[in-house]
């Protein structure tokens, strides 16, 4: 009955918060259903009080399976290993967009793609969009920030529409369109 | 042949980068060289090195504020720090400083590098995809760099920003918009240099801890990896919580050590915080008074608070330190640019009052858990160990422990006065403002792991001695 003896030796506070923190964190587990973190970390204090050999891989054992588990670690050696792979197998294009005006818009969704290529090619000053294409965060945010330093301006008559919005824009002379986004002149 | 070239052009850009900031830097640095030399170990005196790089930052900042034209800053900002190498060249020749490089050092440096190499790729070789670091940082970058100014130019006051939060610190844009500035065009790729530029400092620092040893792994896995994917991804959350890691890692060494040089380190990685987020303005002031608190509690005959303020160079750069916050304060009054989340208006208490009633801090806390729970865990498996083994403690987590509580109490008061829908701002935010507390958290798990080792590697001996007397 040593292990038993040992418990009784731990100061009282000591073995109270023990026996807490131990409960709180198995009882979290349990009621979360992740059984085998309620395992770790009951097995790993029983571990810790029962061998009488006080050893430090006791606790390195359990912490490295905390690192594993409850860190984000992994993902992180993933991403760095897919990247330098990726960077390493194909050195002059990775190289190559670092050094390449415009590059990496590829990420982008088609839409402000379009809409930059309209605004590059055609050299706009300024530009608006429809009440329904500024609703859509997504899309507004995204082309604000790209097409800058051409502005958004509330009174430029190049205007991006849906083609759905094309009615309320008869005045307005269709230039571009490119499935359901067009561009549309209005001076 | 382009790709040579092209390797060589990301070779020079990061060598004249860290040439161009330890130059500004060694100014305020060198000024105390001989102070530093006489209070700072000799085998640690590399540490001096990310001072320089974390004080460059700052005077370049300020600089940029300053002039407020990127083209000229940077031509003084060249010639400031062309005349810092300069120092530093000098104050070699003169043997006024001097690094012993041996074989410990050389490991400490090749792993630098090694980590740098490795952090390269996920920094430099993805483009900007998340949302606040195009629609926030990368945008304030781009929009400096397209006017050529960090001033009202720059276009903050445009209707169509608005959602870019422009009321938020520069310091990484403007570094991102110097680099563009040379390369003589935008892409969505080299701006992403200037996080780089941002870590090596805290690089420099972290494996100034390195012992072969399971809590220095635990550290550096922690901080170094532990934040994915908040260090690489443009977000400026990962950057200021591993600066508060830092912060506090030193702070403990410092208790441990008593050297000068962890708690002026400590505190240059504070300075760093309220250019980084607007989060960083109360975390330094949390900071530097656990730091405070500190330094009177461990005051030693050669350094004391009273005998610093004393000081008038040791105030000339704490005011150099705070002027690029002053300056930014001064232009958004100036410029009418207010923070959307109004705090410490009469509004934001009645937001406080009503959502202590309403049942949101069940909703608040459950999504503060969730967040740290991995940290605590960890850090609950420690603290078990050491527990069960009856170890007796040092005070060297302590400003880790102050840190983490009372920032994780400050982030929970933001979510009570939030004027945006509670659910929304915490389900878009609070992954990654509770980082610090986890970064945090990692540091006092670090000192109680090194406690328990240094238990270990004291209680060996008195085994062996038994054994043999036994």
């Amino acid at each position: 009955m040593n292990w038993l003896n040992r418990l009784i030796h731990i100061k009282t506070v000591k073995y109270v918060s023990l026996t807490l923190l131990i409960l709180f964190w198995a009882f979290h587990y349990y009621v979360e259903k992740e059984y085998f973190s309620a395992i770790l970390i009951v097995a790993s204090s029983i571990l810790l009080v029962v061998i009488r050999k006080k050893a430090l891989v006791t606790i390195i054992v359990p912490v490295l399976f905390g690192l594993m588990f409850y860190t984000p670690i992994e993902d992180a050696l993933t991403k760095i290993s897919s990247t330098t792979v990726n960077a390493f197998s194909n050195p002059s294009t990775t190289l190559y967009n670092l050094f390449k005006p415009n590059s990496g818009r590829e990420i982008l969704s088609w839409e402000i793609q379009w809409v930059n290529s309209i605004i590059d090619d055609r050299n706009l000053t300024d530009y608006q969009l429809s009440p329904k294409l500024f609703s859509d965060l997504f899309v507004h945010q995204r082309i604000v920030e790209t097409a800058w330093p051409v502005k958004l301006e509330t009174d430029s008559k190049y205007v991006f529409i849906f083609t759905e919005e094309i009615a309320f824009y008869s005045g307005c002379e269709l230039i571009d369109q490119k499935m359901e986004i067009a561009y549309v002149d209005c001076h | 042949m382009l790709t040579a070239i092209n390797a060589f052009k990301l070779a020079f850009i990061i060598l004249l980068g860290g040439l161009f900031f330890f130059g500004q830097g060694w100014i305020i640095v060198g000024t105390f060289t001989s102070r530093l030399h006489s209070i700072t170990p000799k085998n640690r005196i590399t540490e001096v090195i990310p001072l320089a790089i974390i004080c460059g930052l700052i005077v370049n900042y300020a600089i940029a504020l300053i002039v407020r034209t990127l083209s000229i800053g940077m031509i003084v900002g060249g010639v400031i720090a062309v005349a810092g190498l300069g120092v530093y060249i000098w104050q070699i020749s003169k043997n006024l400083i001097s690094f012993e490089c041996d074989r410990s050092k050389w490991v400490h440096l090749a792993g630098i590098g090694f980590i740098s190499v490795l952090f390269l790729g996920p920094i430099l070789f993805e483009p900007l995809q998340e949302w606040d670091a195009r629609s926030i940082w990368f945008f304030h970058g781009k929009m400096i760099y397209s006017a050529g100014t960090i001033g009202k130019q720059a276009g903050w006051l445009h209707p169509s920003v608005v959602f870019s939060h422009i009321d938020y610190p520069n310091l990484v844009p403007t570094i991102a918009a110097q680099i563009m500035t040379i390369s003589g065009y935008w892409n969505e790729f080299l701006p992403k240099l200037s996080i780089f530029f941002m870590l090596i400092p805290a690089m420099f620092w972290l494996l100034s801890f390195e012992r072969k040893s399971f809590s220095y792994f635990f550290l550096v896995a922690t901080l170094l990896f532990g934040f994915y994917p908040w260090l690489w991804n443009g977000y400026m959350d990962g950057i200021l919580a591993l600066y508060i890691s830092i912060a506090v890692l030193l702070l403990g060494r410092y208790i441990a050590t008593g050297n000068v040089i962890d708690i002026i380190s400590s505190v240059s990685c504070l300075c760093i915080l309220p250019y980084l987020k607007n989060e960083g303005i109360p975390a330094a002031l949390l900071g530097c008074s656990v730091v405070f608190v500190t330094a009177t509690l461990k005051q030693k005959p050669r350094f004391s608070i009273q005998g610093t303020l004393k000081k008038w160079n040791l105030l000339l750069v704490g005011l150099i330190g705070i002027l690029p916050l002053v300056l930014w304060t001064v232009y958004k009054q100036q410029w009418d640019i207010h923070n959307g989340l109004g705090i410490g208006s009469a509004e934001s208490l009645q937001h406080i009052l009503a959502r202590i009633q309403d049942g949101s801090t069940k909703i608040i806390l459950s999504q503060t858990f969730s967040v740290i729970e991995g940290s605590l865990f960890l850090l609950s498996l420690i603290v078990i160990a050491l527990l069960c083994w009856k170890i007796p403690t040092g005070k060297e987590y302590l400003p880790a422990l102050v840190v983490a509580c009372l920032y994780c109490l400050g982030m929970i008061l933001i979510y009570y006065l939030t004027p945006l829908d509670l659910v929304l701002h915490l389900e878009t935010s609070i992954d990654r403002t509770m980082i610090p507390v986890n970064g945090c958290l990692f540091v006092v798990g670090y000192y109680i792991l090194f406690t328990i080792e240094r238990w270990f590697s004291k209680e060996k001996p008195k085994a062996v001695i038994k054994s043999t007397n036994g």
